[in-house]
């Protein structure tokens, strides 16, 4: 919501303000270990990917670690190894989840141990979806808007929409959607996604994620760094969950997805 | 001036109560000849009793205590004609009495006329307040050529601006929050209009501005670092009059007269922005059709019921509106007003009661009726005062007082339609008394030294109805209790002491230090780096201590050439405790529990102040020169390594000049030079979900490019007609075409970037901006 002010700003300015690209001396960080880790339920695969960071106006690519050994223990005490792709990723197949319990993952990089834990929360349905007509307005251009609708159980919950449209994920930072039931706690909701307006004919497929708050957290603090919005009250490094101090963070997650063929 | 020639003291002699004793007072009102308007800190001097002598409070009262006999008192004020009365007093006498413009000042009426004694900086006890009539800043240039006494204090020494596009300042290393605003003795809580563009204050309605940033008086209280006290003019008593202006974004209109002559005066003054109308060349049909505009209104009439009391009824109102379409509207704004009543129970005890509401809020609504919802936010003030002044002797003057403040904090309510499925979200009003109290002397002792020392007591009662949290070290809530109304929550105290001294080396020499505490009981909250209208205050309570500001100064004052020219240096060192900041990613919006985002710590700023001045002849203006640091520390930030504040600007460079061509042409030119602020940039980027995203580092370990801008201003001064006066005022803002930042974006898309890597991106608010205004004056 803070936004909408430099939305106003924005708009007054839009007439008389400039941009350039300025040469800058920034203050350069150590290279900090980046650990990048996920366990989708519904595809019941567990990915991993390691980096380090680079400076900031460096041309170089984000350096690959191959060298670890990383392995995820479920909630009896049952580890599984992930095989090393080679390219600084390592993954796990087939891998049935338990809902309502933790996971916890270990990786070892040359004797260094990073470990990190989420919680597997119930899986939120998703109940339809339902387009809109919208006037052309000053935001936007004419077009339909998609509501998700779906009943907010009891107690806190926390999601995360995903949109394939046309058989094509929206990834923008701008298309992330993240919400919480904070102002419709229990309620049967109706939630309009206004990122983008579909015309007919558009296929439109919504993921709606259920994340822990953990997670849930995490991505939101992502999503506002990344976004660059200078205007935070305290910009901050998203909060990891990694020991020792790695960058990152350890989601698993489930998600129910349903379609609509926009007509008229 | 008509009554050039009639250089009459409106002059009366009361017999007051008969006096046995061998000192007499004189007491009385010193007023503007022109208008009736209370002349402030004009001064009365008995010539024959070397260091002897008074000065006018507020009110343009004075009291003054002599021996009984034959008598030579000199009435002064800055830019008026002196007044000489050689008079035999034998008993208690009150002398009300009128300065008109001196003949040079007639002649060339819109120059320069500051209302202090000329080396009254020399001579006074406070350390340097630095005081601003609108009259005098009428032809310093200015972004839209709309003269503003914010932005002008902001170009002298010691006061930083928030930047382009935002009217918070900075005092001395102090937060935004830290500054108490006053507008007749009421609070102004933001006060900026049209996003930062335009202060609040517009200067046709004004008297006097007074800053104080050190060794500042008992009689305020409740902000950390400095006090800004702005004084509404009273409105003419004698004639019937009408000025205002007419310029490219804004136009305004002060309409003032007597309602009984020299009894009774009224003023009222608007002001309209119509930036918006500009969107008529927008080439989108909606934007054309949105609304951005500002309003305020300034009222007060004034009666004197007597000789020995006078009533004031002022009030302000303001609000800026946003909107495009019916879909989203943004709204904010101050209301204040002020009921006072001035009393004289004798000629040496002056007390002023006041009876002041003062409020801002907040309110955006997105959508409309069943499919909208809206937010709203404010804060309310309900403040009784009574100050007296006491006029011991010719040595001594006394000032004591009181004051309760009762706050209503409304944190947010979002309001929804059936159609959107939010729910209602109250979030609970807050309230607290806050409480002062303060007795305070001036005194001269022999003709060298002047002090001014006083104490006061504060006092913050955080009270019911309301929940009251405990909050764990990570945020989760440990204990809850409810209070009924008017139940203490928790109750905090301090005293403040204050005190200043001066020791004159000579007519144009002195020395003066200066030392104060105060308590501040609430604070703002930003959403934003820059100051925002959707800053949140919030009280003292059980979790938020007071912050408690501690500020030495010490300075060096000499005039040269008859008080043409003023050198001043000035140092000082600020403590500031209890310090607030945000926990990373917090979120103040629509939060219940917004303190246990909050973490607290400390602060200090030290500086000095280089400034010269020139107040007389054709050339006038001053320039100054600030070498100064603002630090903090936070324990839960970066480990409590102590960084820069945002404010941390450690050279600051201001030039004013101002050249009378002849009597039709001013012109006038400022140039403003400061470091960079401190801010924060990524120091790393990784790569995480499938984004870029900057890796933050150290709090406020970057610069911004140092800031650098110069203005030129024209004022010509067309024919003048009987009882019709006008002028065009051009003004060039920032004649180089700086291109300042006011952000910094890190991007790898900037336009056609092809490379893939990072570019640091600035955006700058201002190129060049002529404009022209047309004011004018009827009586």
């Amino acid at each position: 919501m803070k936004n909408i002010f430099y939305i106003s700003i924005l708009f007054l300015l839009a007439t008389t303000s400039c941009q350039k690209v300025i040469d800058l001396k920034v203050d350069d960080a150590e290279p900090k270990m980046v650990i990048e880790a996920k366990y989708d339920v519904i595809k019941q695969e567990v990915f991993v990917k390691l980096s380090k960071t680079i400076s900031v106006f460096s041309a170089d690519n984000y350096p690959q670690i191959n060298s670890a050994t990383v392995e995820i223990t479920d909630a009896n005490g049952v580890t599984t190894l992930l095989s090393n792709q080679g390219d600084g990723t390592y993954l796990l197949e087939n891998y049935v989840p338990i809902f309502g319990s933790q996971y916890k993952i270990r990786i070892n990089v040359a004797g260094d141990i990073y470990e990190a834990s989420d919680d597997l929360v119930n899986v939120v349905p998703l109940d339809s979806l339902n387009a809109e007509f919208q006037e052309e307005s000053p935001f936007s251009e004419e077009g339909y808007v998609i509501f998700m609708n779906a009943t907010d159980p009891v107690g806190p919950n926390f999601y995360r929409a995903i949109r394939k449209v046309n058989g094509e994920y929206k990834r923008e930072i701008r298309d992330q959607f993240l919400f919480d039931d904070s102002f419709s706690e229990g309620n049967t909701q109706s939630v309009p996604i206004f990122t983008e307006l579909y015309q007919v004919d558009d296929t439109v497929s919504i993921e709606l994620i259920s994340y822990s708050k953990k997670s849930y957290t995490y991505f939101q603090e992502l999503q506002d760094i990344a976004s660059g919005s200078g205007a935070s009250a305290a910009p901050a490094n998203p909060t990891s969950n990694w020991s020792k101090e790695a960058l990152g963070h350890f989601t698993v997650f489930g998600y129910d997805t349903k379609t609509i063929i926009i007509k008229e | 001036m008509k009554q050039k020639s009639l250089l009459i003291l409106a002059f009366c002699i009361t017999t007051a109560l008969h006096s046995f004793s061998q000192n007499i007072t004189i007491s009385g009102s010193i007023t503007d000849g022109r208008n009736g308007e209370d002349l402030f800190g004009a001064s009365v001097i008995v010539s024959d009793m070397s260091n002897t002598g008074a000065r006018t409070n507020i009110y343009g009262f004075y009291s003054l205590s002599i021996p009984a006999g034959k008598h030579q008192l000199i009435y002064r004020n800055s830019g008026f004609e002196e007044q000489v009365l050689d008079l035999t007093f034998t008993q208690d006498t009150l002398i009300n009495l009128e300065l008109f413009l001196s003949k040079e000042i007639q002649e060339l009426e819109e120059v320069e006329i500051t209302s202090k004694r000329t080396n009254e900086n020399i001579t006074s006890a406070q350390m340097e307040v630095t005081r601003l009539d609108p009259q005098s800043i009428k032809t310093i240039p200015i972004l839209f050529g709309e003269q503003d006494v914010m932005k002008t204090l902001q170009l002298t020494p010691g006061v930083k601006g928030g930047g382009e596009g935002s009217t918070g300042f900075y005092v001395r290393g102090g937060g935004a929050d830290q500054n108490l605003i006053l507008l007749d003795e009421s609070t102004v809580y933001n006060a900026s209009h049209l996003l930062g563009f335009f202060s609040v204050f517009n200067s046709d309605a004004i008297k006097d501005v007074s800053l104080y940033k050190s060794g500042i008086p008992a009689e305020y209280g409740g902000r950390a670092s400095s006090v800004m006290d702005v004084r509404m003019r009273d409105g003419n008593n004698k004639n019937f009059a009408a000025s205002g202006g007419i310029g490219l974004i804004s136009s305004r209109l002060t309409l003032e007269g007597p309602i009984v002559k020299d009894k009774s005066s009224f003023i009222i003054s608007g002001r309209r922005s119509y930036a918006d109308l500009f969107l008529v060349f927008a080439p989108d049909e909606d934007i054309r059709d949105a609304k951005l505009f500002f309003y305020d209104l300034n009222a007060k009439v004034n009666y004197k019921i007597s000789d020995k009391d006078r009533i004031y009824i002022s009030g302000y109102f303001g609000r800026d509106k946003f909107a495009v379409n019916e879909d989203f509207g943004f709204n904010w704004g101050n209301k204040t007003g002020t009921l006072r009543w001035n009393h004289l129970y004798n000629d040496k005890l002056f007390v002023n009661t006041s009876f002041i509401y003062s409020s801002f809020d907040y309110e955006f609504s997105i959508g409309q009726g069943e499919d909208g919802f809206g937010i709203r936010s404010s804060i309310r003030d309900f403040n009784l005062k009574q100050d007296y002044s006491y006029f011991l002797n010719s040595n001594n003057s006394l000032k004591f007082g009181f004051n309760g403040i009762h706050h209503t904090f409304e944190p947010g309510v979002l309001e929804s339609g059936a159609n959107i499925g939010f729910n209602q979200i109250n979030l609970p009003k807050r309230h607290a008394l806050e409480i002062g109290g303060y007795l305070q002397n001036e005194q001269t002792v022999g003709n060298r030294w002047a002090f001014m020392y006083g104490l006061r007591y504060s006092g913050f009662n955080y009270m019911g109805t309301g929940t009251a949290y405990e909050f764990a070290e990570n945020g989760e809530v440990l204990s809850e209790k409810t209070y009924d109304s008017w139940e203490s929550i928790k109750y905090y105290q301090g005293f403040e002491p204050r005190l200043s001294a001066s020791f004159i080396i000579n007519e144009s020499n002195s020395i003066k230090a200066g030392y104060n505490r105060i308590f501040q009981y609430i604070h703002q909250l930003s959403n934003a780096t820059t100051s925002s209208p959707t800053d949140v205050w919030v009280p003292t309570s059980n979790n938020v201590k007071p912050q408690i500001g501690d500020q030495l100064a010490l300075g060096y004052y000499k005039n040269f050439k008859k008080d043409e020219y003023q050198v001043s240096v000035e140092t000082y060192y600020k403590w500031l405790q209890n310090q607030i900041d945000y926990k990373p990613n917090a979120n103040l919006l629509l939060n219940s529990q917004i303190e246990r985002e909050l973490v607290y710590g400390e602060g200090r700023a030290y500086g000095v102040e280089f400034q010269i001045k020139k107040t007389k002849g054709k050339l006038t203006g001053w320039f100054n020169y600030t070498l100064s640091r603002a630090l903090r520390s936070f324990e839960d930030i970066d480990g409590g390594t102590e960084f820069s504040a945002r404010q941390d600007r450690i050279h600051d460079l201001n030039l004013v000049l101002t050249y009378d061509i002849n009597k039709k042409l001013v012109v006038s030119t400022s140039f403003v030079y400061y470091t960079g602020d401190a801010v924060t940039f990524p120091s790393a980027l990784y790569e995480m979900d499938g984004y870029e995203v900057p890796y933050v580092g150290k709090r406020n370990a970057n610069r911004l490019p140092d800031y650098h801008r110069l203005d030129l201003g024209l004022t010509w001064y067309l024919k003048e007609r009987k009882n019709y006066k006008h002028n065009l005022s051009f003004s060039i803002y920032n004649v180089y075409n700086r291109e300042n930042a006011f952000s910094i974006r890190f991007v790898d898309d900037f336009e056609d970037n092809q490379t893939g890597q990072t570019q640091a991106v600035q955006t700058a608010l201002f190129k060049i901006i002529p404009s022209i205004t047309y004011n004018f004056n009827f009586k």
